[in-house]
């Protein structure tokens, strides 16, 4: 039959003015929904915009009918639509999926708007090797909207229906009795001899209930079991890829569906698997599933897509180190500080693993960072990260410095030393402080030594008392016998002049004798007690009573 | 030079709008005027006018209904958004009445046409008004042969069968060329035909069934794909599953045998017994299927299902069979179990046995049934057979 087109019925310019502006709106309506998801509010206004327009036609009409040409659409005798473009042409797209008409009909709602302009976006994509508009509008099977394609028939096809036209004509057709033996597929031609027990409706409800389950989030579940299974059933490395692949996608597709605990998922199922996992390919194949899920774009996403501290908590501990970096480059940016902690934790056992991913992070730009990084590698206590963590004690703000201190603190090794013997030097007095306390752990002559030349430096009484117990206390610690007369010096000296000043160094130096803790030791101290000043007084008591003396 | 046919389908193309346009008029008309009237007389004339117009020189002419449109002979009348009133008017009189067609026979006069319109307006059913045509046309030359087809073309859905069953054997065949040759799966084609096989099912599985009793030895192997996706659709279909799970069904029961693909033609159509070493390059298409698919192409639920039945449909209810598996094979690879043994024991698949008859296939089944065979699923299948008319 010729694929002709008849004459348009004569259209009022009004009318097709209202259409054209219809199409206009779906034009604008299709670039909204790719870009807003479908709670946005530009996105529902631009679908409720789209409704009134079609309401406003069909208050008096029944059916908008448009006729498809390749770059046009035509309203009865006028065109309504026009458009060369290759991409995101309606008409174009309908033509070349064979459409010849398409008509909207009085009653159409919401949804079967909004879902026939997914189709129309969903359709054309050049992967989509699957659905074209008419497969779609098949599937959705939406009430309000029809159309029509005229039927082509390839040479084959018509050869082979031509044979099935003929055969219908034979007898045999007529009784379709297979090869032999009769009993045709008409109803009740065959006596079978036996009684059959009808399916109940519970039976056949839960049949239904189970193709259910192979669709959507069933579907997919079911999918990452099959191709575990098979998984572990091969032995063929490039087949073994194939499946992984396949749970990977999957994982993929569950992210940029937002659905957080779908992905969550099938890391959970993936984990399980690789427990009892022996070939070393399938090993390598599930790895390789769980570094996909720990990409910088991927841990994005999960926060984007998930307030849910503790939803983000189990999907981090299920990732391997390969998400180190993704992990650091999001602690880099986040503000929450409870998603901070949670990374920092999570890739504390990562740095155990793999130190050298943490030194390349050490360079940021941003002292934040690099200041969790430190913490992380302190937590971490292996020695291997000393040096990392030494690269930082320079660094200009003092909180990461201040962290360094902490983190060389906790890490068992005698190269903690030289990098903390530096920080007792920093001009930051909390620097000081955390490093010297790491530092009396250790001991030693080296550090009385380099206690006594702090105190020698004219501005040591300056430094807060706080500052000058620590000191006194490490130095009367460090050095015991040798420690007593300058420390005796100090605490018999007149506080006359710069009086508050003398005063704490005297109760430093009080600290100091209490860690010596000797006969003349704490005779001096007893002799403190009498003093009028509290301060005074004050470390008197407390450094007899670290001396195990009242 | 255009033929008769050509320039018939012309005539129909430029005129049929107005011919139904002014049969419904003049339906219309019998409502409101009696016969005498001048309107009716006007609406008659042009209708005859029309109506001979496009007959020419033939001796009928036949209007018929099916789908809510009209096909003058076969060449269907293209509608536009004017005519939807009056053609709507139309269908609804003929749909009332339960008529399909109406046959105009050349020797039609101006009062025939009108004694037809009236007769139509006042019969309820078809016996009635062609009772009452007949005795008026007696003599005159013009009779009305209408066929009550509930308003759907019994023709029209069996060439819809035919066109989507022979689109399915053409396009899986091209699917399999394909893989062999490692393109990726375009299956839109092949999307559409069953999706035009689910509808023809759905109007009509008796037909749809019958042109799978159609055997082709030589492309044995396409013919069977498309035969169990036909008969697993209807036992779909009778379990209650929706046109979206049925499309479903079809293609992965179309694509079932697809690790068949790169296994020789010649070892596929074997008509004698296979050696050992081809029936076990024949039990692992099961697998292969799986792994064809992967590469050919990926993700999609229509993959997914089918790589699923593609492993399972040769594993039992009981868990024997192959390949070996320890769990219940999903309701889709169930159906086409039973679909896939009944048409290839009544193909007499070629390489083992000889085909027997539908009765004796299904005997076969009804035995195993609880066994190989899910039990609700085999009554369902049985139903096919044995529905009360």
């Amino acid at each position: 039959m010729p694929d002709e087109k008849p004459e348009g019925i004569e259209v009022a310019e009004e009318e097709a003015s209202l259409v054209k502006d219809i199409l206009r709106t779906f034009s604008k309506t299709s670039k909204a929904f790719a870009v807003y998801p479908k709670d946005n509010p530009v996105y529902i206004r631009f679908a409720d915009e789209l409704e009134e327009k079609f309401g406003s036609f069909f208050e008096k009409h029944e059916t908008l009918n448009l006729d498809v040409s390749q770059f046009s659409l035509n309203y009865g005798d006028k065109e309504v639509f026009y458009s060369e473009e290759r991409q995101g042409n309606m008409a174009l797209q309908m033509y070349v999926d064979g459409i010849r008409q398409i008509s909207f009909h009085k009653g159409i709602t919401h949804e079967e708007i909004a879902e026939f302009v997914n189709i129309m976006r969903v359709a054309p994509t050049e992967d989509n090797l699957e659905d074209d508009v008419v497969t779609l509008l098949w599937e959705k099977d939406l009430e309000h909207i029809s159309h029509f394609v005229p039927e082509e028939v390839a040479e084959d096809e018509a050869a082979l229906e031509e044979a099935l036209a003929e055969a219908e004509k034979s007898e045999s057709f007529e009784s379709a009795g297979g090869a032999k033996g009769g009993g045709g597929f008409e109803a009740g031609t065959l006596s079978l001899g036996i009684r059959l027990s009808p399916s109940s409706p519970e039976m056949l409800e839960a049949l239904k209930l189970e193709a259910g389950l192979l669709e959507g989030e069933g579907l997919i579940e079911t999918a990452v079991d099959f191709f575990m299974e098979r998984m572990s059933e091969e032995d063929d490395p490039s087949a073994i890829s194939d499946y992984s692949k396949q749970i990977a996608k999957l994982f993929d597709l569950m992210m940029e569906h937002k659905d957080v605990t779908g992905a969550l998922s099938i890391l959970r199922k993936t984990n399980e698997f690789l427990k009892s996992a022996a070939n070393p390919e399938v090993i390598g194949a599930a790895s390789g599933i769980l570094s996909g899920a720990g990409t910088y774009e991927n841990l994005n996403a999960l926060i984007k897509n998930t307030a849910d501290l503790n939803i983000i908590n189990d999907y981090l501990s299920l990732l391997n180190k390969d998400a180190a970096t993704g992990m650091i480059n999001v602690l880099g940016e986040t503000e929450n500080r409870k998603l901070r902690r949670q990374l920092c934790n999570v890739l504390v056992p990562f740095a155990k693993e793999d130190i050298g991913i943490f030194s390349a992070a050490i360079k940021d730009q941003k002292w934040f960072l690099i200041r969790n990084i430190v913490m992380i590698l302190g937590m971490s206590g292996e020695p291997s990260a000393v040096p990392i963590i030494a690269k930082t004690i320079q660094h200009n703000d003092m909180r990461v410095r201040r962290e360094a201190a902490r983190a060389l603190d906790n890490i068992q090794s005698p190269d903690v030393r030289k990098p903390l013997m530096s920080l007792i030097l920093d001009p930051d007095s909390g620097v000081r402080i955390i490093a010297l306390r790491a530092l009396r752990k250790i001991g030693g002559q080296e550090l009385f030594l380099h206690i006594l030349e702090h105190m020698k430096m004219e501005k040591f009484k300056e430094r807060s008392l706080d500052e000058k117990k620590e000191f006194l206390e490490a130095f009367g610690e460090t050095g015991k016998e040798n420690a007593f007369p300058m420390l005796s010096s100090i605490f018999k000296k007149s506080a006359l002049f710069q009086r508050d000043k003398n005063i704490e160094m005297k109760a430093a130096a009080a600290y100091g004798l209490g860690r010596i803790g000797s006969p003349q030791a704490v005779e001096l101290l007893k002799k403190g007690l009498d003093s009028k000043n509290n301060v005074l007084k004050t470390a008197c008591v407390n450094a007899l009573k670290g001396a195990g003396k009242k | 030079m255009k033929n008769l046919d050509d320039i018939f389908t012309d005539k129909v193309l430029k005129r049929g709008r107005l011919l139904i346009t002014n049969l419904s008029i003049l339906l219309k008309m019998t409502d409101i005027y009696n016969s005498t009237n001048e309107a009716v007389n006007n609406a008659a004339q042009r209708f005859l006018s029309e109506l001979q117009g496009i007959m020419g020189g033939e001796e009928e002419l036949s209007i018929r209904m099916a789908d809510e449109s009209f096909f003058i002979e076969d060449v269907r009348v293209r509608t536009t958004v004017a005519d939807l009133d009056t053609f709507g008017a139309l269908i609804k009189s003929m749909t009332e009445r339960g008529i399909g067609t109406l046959t105009f026979r050349a020797s039609l006069s101006l009062d025939s046409v009108i004694d037809i319109a009236y007769a139509i307006r006042r019969g309820h059913d078809v016996a009635e008004i062609q009772s009452s045509v007949d005795e008026k046309f007696l003599g005159v030359g013009g009779q009305i042969f209408a066929q009550k087809e509930g308003g759907i073309d019994m023709r029209d859905t069996r060439l819809i069968a035919r066109r989507a069953y022979a689109r399915a054997i053409s396009s899986f065949e091209d699917l399999n060329k394909a893989i062999k040759s490692g393109k990726p799966l375009n299956i839109k084609k092949t999307k559409r035909a069953i999706q035009s096989m689910v509808d023809s099912i759905i109007k009509d599985e008796t037909y749809a069934l019958k042109l799978t009793t159609k055997k082709d030895f030589d492309n044995y192997h396409l013919h069977h794909s498309a035969n169990v996706a036909v008969l697993s659709i209807v036992v779909g279909k009778k379990i209650g599953l929706n046109k979206y799970q049925l499309s479903r069904l079809g293609l992965s029961a179309l694509f079932h045998d697809i690790g068949k693909a790169d296994i020789p033609t010649d070892i596929l159509n074997k008509r004698g017994e296979l050696t050992a070493g081809e029936k076990a390059l024949m039990t692992t298409h099961p697998v292969e299927g799986v792994k064809q698919l992967l590469r050919a192409r990926g993700l999609s639920e229509v993959f997914l299902i089918s790589m699923f039945v593609s492993y399972e449909h040769h594993i039992n209810l009981d868990l024997t069979g192959y390949p070996q598996s320890g769990k219940t094979p999903n309701l889709y690879s169930r159906i086409i179990r039973i679909a896939d043994e009944f048409e290839s024991l009544t193909s007499g698949r070629v390489y083992s046995r000889r085909a027997i008859g539908n009765k004796a296939a299904l005997s076969e089944i009804l035995k195993n049934s609880g066994v190989y065979y899910d039990p609700a699923l085999v009554n369902a299948f049985a139903g096919i057979f044995s529905e009360a008319a």
